[in-house]
């Protein structure tokens, strides 16, 4: 049987989408401002990203309140005005840093899995 | 109103609800139901057919308001756990910046030779303590960085830091305890300013 317990299985899933979400929003922003719903539909139709489109929304306000995002109101071709995103300089440098790491964390744990090795530093 | 527009309109007083009794401040309250609002609309003009089956797969794919809640008041519905408050936060900031003023005062008089700005902290509990703090200390969305220049093994380089010193935040290539950079690896302290 290849399978973990159900529980525990859903519990990593959701641990790592859960650490990992935020700096794929500020991912999203590298290239550009982006609207709130523009953000949510990119993050959904990456495939096990987002469960909820609608806690996406208090992850933006955190990312506000924490200075990695800027935001401002635009005028819209239809509709009421819309809350464009922006990455901020701390959030660059949040990006960067993560980015790094998780590049890090990917190899060591693939290395791992793939059995073809000790990881780097592993033989201490 | 179309039993569709009833649909929306019951999510949403059920969303308003929700955040309330999770404790959600009113002005984020009335931010998010405004901004889901509008996420509801938008999609909605998305669709292929207005009616309420297709609807209720858009309200479904939106999420349950309870976890819309959960994620604004920082309660995490699979461990039911809330995530640290503010003042949680700055409270062990406070009692980690004791244990650095005691393991720099202990670690400064040990070692007489150390220029008081840079005080090698080798018997100092404090890199222990920091290296003890659950990672459920660090705030969910993370802190706001900066950069700060360092000397270390005689060159000068980088690191980022969180940018408020006094409170317990951590990036992977230091720390900040109480007002102390705590570089990973070295039981060093520098000393920082605001």
């Amino acid at each position: 049987m290849w399978r973990m317990v159900p529980d525990a299985d859903r519990n990593w899933l959701s641990q790592v989408r859960r650490g990992t979400l935020e700096y794929c929003v500020l991912a999203l922003l590298r290239s550009g401002e982006r609207y709130g719903f523009e953000l949510v539909r990119l993050l959904s139709e990456t495939d096990g990203l987002v469960t909820s489109e609608g806690t996406v929304y208090p992850l933006l306000g955190r990312l506000r309140d924490g200075g990695l995002v800027e935001t401002s109101w635009q005028e819209s071709p239809q509709g009421p005005p819309r809350r464009y995103y922006k990455l901020t300089e701390d959030g660059a440098l949040a990006l960067d840093g993560f980015q790094h790491q998780w590049k890090r964390f990917r190899a060591a744990v693939d290395t791992l899995l793939d059995g073809t090795g000790e990881p780097e530093g592993g033989s201490r | 109103m179309t039993s569709s527009d009833q649909l929306v309109t019951d999510y949403l007083e059920r969303l308003s609800a929700a955040l309330e009794q999770s404790g959600v401040p009113a002005s984020r309250r009335s931010e998010l139901v405004e901004e889901i609002s509008q996420h509801i609309e938008q999609s909605r003009a998305l669709l292929d057919r207005d009616d309420e089956v297709a609807l209720r797969g858009l309200l479904d794919r939106v999420g349950p308001p309870e976890a819309v809640a959960a994620e604004a008041s920082g309660v995490s519905l699979h461990r039911g756990k809330r995530m640290p408050r503010r003042w949680q936060l700055e409270a062990a900031g406070a009692l980690l910046g004791l244990a650095a003023i005691i393991g720099l005062a202990t670690a400064v008089a040990t070692s007489p030779s150390s220029p008081p700005s840079f005080a090698v902290a080798a018997r100092a509990p404090l890199p222990i303590a920091c290296a003890a703090i659950p990672p459920q200390v660090l705030p969910a969305g993370g802190p706001p960085f900066r950069r700060v220049t360092i000397r270390r093994d005689g060159k000068k380089r980088q690191v980022l830091v969180p940018a408020r010193p006094r409170s317990v935040h951590a990036t992977r290539q230091a720390m900040v305890c109480g007002g102390n950079l705590i570089l990973p690896g070295r039981r060093v302290s520098v000393k920082i300013g605001r």
